[in-house]
């Protein structure tokens, strides 16, 4: 089993650029093509950015994990924090054929988690919110 | 990410080099806003723009809705797989107008000079 690579994140935007530098650096060290880290940094991007704004309402600092594992042919990643309880997949999906003015950005990050993942589940679990992601790896 | 502002023809061109996520794109936003009616047409150049999460396409968003507003042409332009990738997932790319190169985007969304 390949051993677990573990991200600790503190909720500050700045943080986008280093989960973005983590994921290329853990997709070079195991041969994952950039498509697929593509996809990964996207849908985690959203869900970290979500986390970083609404999870911590009390303005202090705080830190939450991002896991990644390599299995076989696929990317397990799992998102765990300890703010607020919110399931973000009870979201409701935006409406892609709306029109221009009647087009809201709201949802649209998870959206693309939904569109880029091949699995995605939630729990809450002890006090911490679980999102778990699995990108199957494309020609890797 | 860093943003450079070019004039070309009658148009003001916004080329945007880098990640633009939620970290970078209160910035865009700020510079962008703030001049869309400096010129008569908005063209953003994403040849150099690597990466664009959902923060990125809600300034998108906004740029385009207020120059609808104001009647003045807004187009993007030279948007590399992985953002075009974003564009189609989003169901932007039919509410925003693309273009393939910078030329394309002058020639359908500028006067000439």
């Amino acid at each position: 089993m390949n051993p677990t690579s573990t991200l600790t994140l503190t909720n500050d935007l700045s943080e986008l650029a280093r989960l973005a530098q983590w994921l290329t650096t853990f997709g070079q060290g195991q041969g994952i093509e950039e498509k697929t880290i593509h996809f990964l940094n996207l849908a985690l991007d959203e869900l970290v950015t979500n986390i970083i704004h609404y999870a911590y309402p009390d303005g202090q600092t705080h830190s939450f994990s991002l896991e990644l594992r390599r299995v076989d042919d696929r990317v397990e990643a799992e998102l765990i924090d300890d703010g607020i309880p919110f399931n973000p997949l009870e979201a409701p999906e935006p409406d892609l054929d709306a029109d221009l003015d009647s087009r809201r950005i709201g949802g649209l990050g998870i959206h693309f988690v939904r569109q880029t993942m091949d699995e995605v589940s939630y729990r809450f679990e002890r006090g911490q919110n679980r999102l778990r992601l699995v990108k199957r790896c494309t020609g890797a | 990410m860093d943003i450079f502002c070019e004039k070309q023809s009658d148009a003001l061109i916004f080329v945007v080099r880098g990640r633009l996520d939620g970290s970078t794109a209160p910035a865009l936003q700020e510079q962008l806003i703030s001049q869309l009616d400096t010129a008569s047409t908005i063209i953003i150049d994403c040849s150099a723009l690597d990466y664009m999460a959902s923060a990125g396409l809600r300034v998108l968003l906004l740029a385009t809705k207020q120059c609808k507003k104001a009647g003045r042409p807004f187009g993007i332009c030279s948007l590399k797989d992985e953002v075009l990738e974003v564009f189609k997932l989003s169901g932007f790319i039919a509410i925003i107008e693309t273009f393939n190169s910078r030329e394309q985007a002058l020639a359908k969304l500028a006067s000439p000079a």
